[in-house]
C-alpha cells in the first residue's frame, strides 16, 4: 500500500496535472484533479497515523471528522470533494477564477495544514 | 447475521430479532436503532387453518426502513433549517445512508452550514456510515435532479 511520502508524491503529480490542463476547456477535469491531490494530503496525513488505506470516500470523511488534526479542515475538503463530485456526475464545469480560488484557498489551506504535521515544510 | 438478540415485542404477534442496537440521543430525544429483522409469530391455530395468508407461515420483514425513516426526518429536521438548501434526498444502501443536498449555487457560506451538519450528524452516528453530496443546481430545472431511488425528504409534498 502507498505510504505518507507515496501519497505525497501522487499529490504533487496531481497539481502539476493541474498546472497543466487547459482549464478554460477542462475545467471539470482541472477541479478533480484539485480534489484528488487534497485527497491525497488527507491519505498522507492518515497514513502517519496508521490508517495506510481508508478504501472508500465514507470512511475517509468518517476519519476527517474522527481525527482532531483533520476536522479543522474538513469544510475545505469537502468544498473540494462537493465540486469534483458536481463535474464528474453532474456536468458541473467551473470558472477560472472559482478554479483559481479553490486552488490557493481551499487547496493550498489544506496543504499548508496538514505539511508540518507529516513532516513537510509549508508551501 | 452474526449474532441474534431476541428484544422486546415491537408490536403484538411481532418478535423483533435485532443483530444490533443502540440508543443514539439527539436534541433531547432518545432513539433506539435497530438493525435486523421482524419476525411476524402466527399463532399455531392460525397456521393449520392453510388460508393464504397463513401458509406461508411465519415471515419476516426488514426493519431497516424503520431505521432508515428515523434516520431520514433528523436529515430533514435539521438539514432544512439552513435557509438556501431547495431539496433534500436520502437513499439507504445495506447500512450506508446516501444525502444530497440541492442548493441553488455554489455558495461558501451555505455549503460551510451544511458540512457543519454533516460533521454534527457523523458525531452523533458513529456506527452509520454518511456519504453526502452537495448539488449545485446552477440553473438547471430542480425537478430534474433526482437521484436514483433516493426519497426526497425536504420539502415534503412535491
Amino acid at each position: 500500500m502507498p505510504n505518507c511520502a507515496d501519497h505525497i508524491i501522487q499529490a504533487r503529480h496531481n497539481e502539476t496535472f493541474y498546472d497543466n490542463i487547459d482549464k478554460n476547456a477542462y475545467s471539470d477535469w482541472a477541479m478533480t484533479a484539485l480534489f484528488y491531490a487534497a485527497l491525497q494530503y488527507i491519505d498522507a496525513f492518515l497514513a502517519t497515523v496508521g490508517m495506510v488505506d481508508p478504501g472508500g470516500h465514507g470512511v475517509r470523511d468518517q476519519e476527517i471528522n474522527a481525527q482532531a488534526h483533520l476536522r479543522s479542515i474538513a469544510n475545505l475538503y469537502f468544498r473540494l470533494k462537493n465540486r469534483s463530485r458536481n463535474a464528474r456526475y453532474y456536468c458541473g464545469r467551473f470558472s477560472l477564477g472559482e478554479l483559481e480560488r479553490c486552488r490557493n484557498q481551499d487547496l493550498a489551506q489544506l496543504r499548508n495544514h496538514i505539511s508540518p504535521l507529516i513532516g513537510l515544510q509549508q508551501v | 447475521m452474526s449474532s441474534i438478540v431476541i428484544d422486546e415485542p415491537v408490536s403484538p404477534n411481532v418478535i423483533l430479532l435485532a443483530e444490533r442496537s443502540g440508543r443514539v440521543e439527539y436534541q433531547g430525544e432518545v432513539f433506539t436503532i435497530y438493525f435486523g429483522t421482524i419476525r411476524l409469530a402466527i399463532p399455531l391455530w392460525r397456521r393449520v387453518l392453510h388460508s393464504p395468508e397463513s401458509s406461508r407461515g411465519p415471515s419476516e420483514q426488514n426493519i431497516s426502513d424503520s431505521v432508515f425513516h428515523s434516520v431520514e426526518s433528523l436529515f430533514a429536521k435539521q438539514l432544512s433549517g439552513i435557509r438556501g438548501i431547495e431539496r433534500i434526498f436520502v437513499r439507504k444502501d445495506d447500512d450506508f445512508f446516501r444525502v444530497w443536498v440541492v442548493v441553488p449555487t455554489m455558495d461558501l457560506a451555505l455549503e460551510d452550514q451544511v458540512y457543519a451538519s454533516q460533521l454534527v450528524f457523523m458525531d452523533r452516528f458513529k456506527d452509520i456510515p454518511f456519504d453526502f453530496t452537495v448539488i449545485f443546481r446552477e440553473g438547471k430545472d430542480a425537478a430534474s435532479i433526482r437521484p436514483s431511488g433516493a426519497r426526497l425528504v425536504y420539502p415534503t409534498g412535491l
